[in-house]
């Protein structure tokens, strides 16, 4: 393909553009408060007076419990729904058509309508207040099973009939042949699971509180509270809070450097 | 003999797939199937969360046939999902055609960059996003005045509030989306691309008739989910706007929130729900329909 | 890459046991302490306060539980405004909601109706009752049962930059003309003249009502029938939308309406606030000269409105008894030191008990606290209705600040709403 600089050079600016917003996130918790709300690209104050008072174990713990509670459902979600993916692409059996329906409309009921009886199920199970009650209900996400499936629709089917000829059983293909060439969902998926639970707001807010589990973003919400918001706080709690997500985007980086092909691996 | 070979192994590979399957089917049942039936159910109650349930039958339903206010906020949702779902998924895929051609470390960058704003969650991306969007003080004002541009009112005007809420959406999920079209570009093998050069395509032919049907799936998954994503948008308005100015922003989510939660309505807020969930249900299946080939490729 | 994703695995299924294991751990520790002593007894106390609000809350709740053997509150912080939309009916709704709970005049009403609040008539003493002041146990009221503790008072005034006034040569406004002349003069590209708030929410219908009750208009007339299309209405909407349609009045804003931050931040010159923000006023904008005149008013009539949180008590709550002598004990009792350091220490507001303010003649003397003292006197209560009444009244503000819909045709459809749900 020819390389046209211009293009990359334009890519490059839109970049630029995009990460602005970002810029002035991180460089504003830098700002006193008397300049918070004045338009600068540069504090004339630059300060680390915000982070030391908002670097506390309260905020430390939100973001521990949010790691948590965000790496344990994408690593399970990740297994649960390759299977139940790949069995909806590749295998067949009946009431698949019927099933998969099923699956994806459970994507189309809004959250404010099943916050009720969500807790209710939770409150019978006994899950409510734990870190139990944050994980679990994240962990069946119809989205995940939509994406892997699409995936699995377009892998090559050759891999998969060779070692059927073979005499490979199912369980044997799926673990071994499929899964590892499954690397390129990883990147979107993890991303998907993991900022999908960092993100949820409401169901944490009602299914816990103690603060002991407390997720970032309520912990953040309720900084936001009464009459007199400390917002140079809240701007570099809030910039804080993207500093995990980041690295993580960071150690994916080289996921996405290399954009493995499934086709070609034989 | 030979069939029943068959029908055995068969017999073996739906084991194998309820076994697949079944920890999500049983988890979804519990933690999502159960409360959407509990919500239908309710639906033909009155509930104020506190007092016992009155049965109402249809009478919710008839309530919503009339509520003007309902279908506004529906329209509103509508004209969310028009303007939101087809830039995104224009965007996403362009920018994706673009990068696939550009290697280096520049590259990289860019990639990386774009996916970014997704790591920002909306709480936060709506506070940042008032920042820019804030009339005398915000830096969009500040670089619209430096070109000459008078000052835009963004969220306080209710012409602009809800372009300026999707913009923040297309800001957020551009990036992501994007990563999920070049994986699939990727998968396309670049020998399909050289044949066609050598017999003379251009790029656009190249993309049309190669690149855009080879990444089917993608596609249409992006379409639904986006369509989903879009008629549940709440966060983001919640925070920017509150559904204001004047309603200019009261989507069918949000005003499912408030007739529920504020005015205690869970009765009719599910009645809405069930209505909400059965269009999205209706256009996801209009759209998968629409964008299957002949094959029976759902 | 296998041996990761095994590793992996182990790891998630040994924190997924060991998070069951907490909470099991924590039931039986729980159950234990419960067991031993069998008559402890558990209230749950929920509040939404941070700084030295939240301080005094967790003094008073410690030196409590220090005190009481068998009673233990359980006090938890959750946030505003999900406090009043979200948290507190699904709370209900899942047998969950606390013992001892905040209502403000938006909830107050739709709360008691619904029998959510218990009747607190039986805890109220004679000398209490004489003490409180009267509009402060109307409010608190409803049919002559009495079904919350009324702990504070907030109204509202004109906050404004006393250098940017100065610096413009104008005089701190009385009347609304020299209001919106004002705001008009002190408006510029950075600046907004008046900042009013904007969404469309309750704390929007607080600030709106004196402005409705200066011009002679009302929601409901004396015998019960809506009067939200009068003339006055009209005058009262006309002047209020004036502000936002010629952009003296911000149509979005940052920060909340409240925050003094507004004038703080020298973003705006003036902005209608409450005693509430006079603690921040001093504390986190003490370079800033603020000064706070009664709201103008059309014609030498300026009246303020009195809002203010109030204590209230399951209905369903196991321990009624327990949870009314606490929150009686720091807010109904003879001893008045935990009442007063609410309205004086935690926090600045109007006491809801005549002793209290007597008591503390100083404070309420001081700096700012002073102008609200003065026209404290003209407060009316919060009005608490129904919830489609408040959703009408919003929606007709919205209309005429934003929508571009005339006063008259507002009022005429917020009627329409008001009657037919009053039909019902």
């Amino acid at each position: 393909m020819k390389k046209a600089p211009v293009k990359t050079v334009l890519l490059a600016l839109f970049s630029l553009m995009l990460l602005f917003p970002i810029y002035i996130l991180f460089m504003s918790a830098f700002k006193q408060a008397n300049e918070l709300f004045v338009v600068s690209l540069w504090p004339e104050e630059f300060s680390f007076d915000n982070l030391r008072l908002v670097l506390n174990s309260k905020f430390l713990n939100s973001i521990k419990n949010s790691l948590f509670v965000s790496t344990t459902v994408t690593v399970v979600a990740m297994i649960l729904h390759s299977m139940c993916g790949y069995a909806l692409a590749r295998l067949e059996f009946p009431g698949k058509k019927l099933i998969f329906t099923t699956i994806i409309s459970t994507l189309m009921i809004p959250t404010t309508t099943i916050l009720v009886p969500l807790f209710m199920v939770c409150k019978g199970l006994g899950i409510e207040n734990s870190y139990a009650g944050l994980i679990i209900p994240a962990f069946f996400n119809a989205y995940g099973i939509f994406l892997f499936r699409q995936f699995y629709l377009d892998f090559p089917r050759e891999l998969e009939e060779a070692a059927e000829v073979e005499g490979c059983g199912k369980v044997r293909l799926f673990v071994q042949i499929v899964l590892p060439l499954s690397k390129p969902m990883i990147v979107p998926l993890t991303i998907a699971f993991f900022l999908g639970t960092w993100n949820n707001y409401l169901w944490p807010l009602i299914i816990n509180k103690r603060e002991e589990y407390q997720t970032i973003q309520v912990y953040l919400a309720n900084m936001v509270s009464g009459y007199s918001t400390p917002w140079n706080e809240v701007i570099a709690t809030a910039a804080m809070s993207a500093v995990p997500v980041f690295f993580l985007f960071l150690l994916l980086q080289k996921q996405l450097k290399e954009g493995i092909k499934v086709t070609g691996i034989k | 003999m030979k069939k029943g070979n068959i029908s055995k192994r068969k017999r073996r590979e739906y084991l194998v797939a309820y076994a697949f399957i079944l920890p999500d089917l049983i988890g979804l049942a519990v933690f999502v199937v159960i409360p959407i039936i509990y919500a239908f159910y309710i639906s033909f109650f009155e509930w104020d969360f506190i007092n016992e349930k009155v049965f109402v039958g249809a009478a919710n339903y008839i309530r919503m046939w009339k509520d003007a206010g309902w279908w506004n906020a529906m329209l509103r949702t509508l004209k969310l999902t028009a303007l939101y779902v087809p830039s995104l998924f224009c965007l996403s895929l362009f920018f994706a055609v673009l990068i696939s051609t550009v290697k280096s470390k520049m590259g990289s960058f860019i990639k990386t960059s774009f996916l970014m704003p997704f790591a920002i969650t909306s709480v936060i991306a709506s506070t940042l996003w008032m920042f820019l969007y804030n009339e005398k003080r915000g830096y969009l004002n500040a670089v619209l005045k430096s070109l000459g541009f008078a000052n835009q009112k963004f969220l306080g005007s209710n012409k602009q509030a809800l372009v300026c809420v999707i913009v923040v959406l297309l800001w957020i999920n551009l990036g992501y989306n994007m990563i999920l079209f070049l994986s699939a570009i990727k998968d396309i093998p670049e020998s399909y691309h050289e044949a066609a050069t050598i017999d003379g395509a251009n790029r656009w032919h190249i993309f049309r008739y190669i690149t855009f049907p080879l990444i089917r799936q993608t596609s249409i998954f992006i379409l639904v989910t986006t369509t989903i994503a879009s008629f549940q948008v709440l966060d983001l308005i919640m925070v920017m706007t509150k559904g204001g100015p004047a309603k200019a922003t009261e989507v069918g989510a949000l005003y499912i929130y408030d007739r529920s939660f504020n005015m205690m309505e869970m009765g009719y807020g599910s009645a809405l729900s069930v209505f909400l969930f059965l269009s999205l249900l209706v256009f996801s299946f209009v759209q998968m329909r629409a964008t299957s080939e002949k094959e029976e490729r759902i | 890459m296998k041996k990761i994703t095994a590793l992996l695995m182990v790891l998630v299924l040994v924190f997924s046991f060991s998070a069951c294991g907490n909470k099991t751990a924590q039931e039986d520790a729980s159950e234990k302490t419960e067991k031993n002593d069998n008559d402890t007894k558990v209230i749950k106390f929920w509040s939404f306060h941070a700084g030295g609000e939240a301080e005094f809350l967790e003094n008073v709740v410690k030196e409590y539980n220090a005190s009481h053997e068998d009673v233990q509150i359980e006090h938890t912080v959750v946030n505003q405004s999900d406090y009043t939309t979200t948290l507190i009916p699904t709370a209900y709704a899942n047998g969950e909601a606390p013992d001892i709970l905040y209502v403000e005049p938006a909830t107050f009403t739709k709360y008691a109706e619904k029998g959510m609040l218990a009747d607190l008539s039986s805890y109220y003493t004679e000398e209490l009752k004489a003490d409180i002041l009267p509009s402060a146990l109307d409010a608190a009221a409803i049919e002559g049962k009495i079904y919350a503790l009324p702990i504070e008072m907030e109204t509202l005034g004109l906050f404004y930059n006393i250098d940017m006034l100065k610096e413009a040569g104008i005089n701190p406004p009385s009347t609304w003309d020299e209001l919106y002349e004002a705001a008009k003069k002190l408006t510029t590209d950075d600046v907004y003249g008046l900042v009013l708030p904007v969404e469309e929410t309750a704390y929007t219908l607080f600030n709106w009502w004196p402005f409705m009750w200066m011009a002679g208009a009302d929601v409901f007339a004396e015998d019960g029938s809506c009067m939200v299309d009068s003339k006055e209405m009209i005058t009262a909407l006309d002047y209020w939308g004036k502000f936002y349609q010629e952009g003296l009045s911000p149509s979005s804003l940052q920060i909340g309406p409240w925050d003094i931050g507004n004038v703080g931040t020298g973003t705006a010159a003036m902005q209608v606030s409450g005693t509430y923000v006079i603690n921040a006023a001093e504390n986190d904008y003490p370079d800033v000269n603020i000064g706070v005149v009664p709201l103008p008013s059309p014609n030498n009539n300026s009246m303020t409105v009195a809002g203010g949180q109030k204590l209230a008590i399951n209905a369903e709550s196991e321990y009624k008894d327990e949870a009314a002598d606490f929150i009686f004990s720091l807010y109904g009792s003879d001893d008045i030191t935990k009442a007063s350091e609410w309205t004086t220490e935690a926090k600045f507001a109007y006491p809801a008990r005549q002793s209290v303010i007597d008591n503390n003649k100083d404070i309420f003397e001081s700096g700012l606290r002073a102008a609200f003292t003065d026209f404290y006197p003209t407060a009316i209560p919060e009005p608490s209705y129904p919830a489609e009444v408040t959703d009408a009244m919003g929606k007709m503000l919205q209309n005429v600040m934003f929508g571009g819909v005339s006063s008259e045709d507002a009022v005429k459809e917020a009627k329409q709403a008001i009657e037919s749900a009053m039909d019902k």
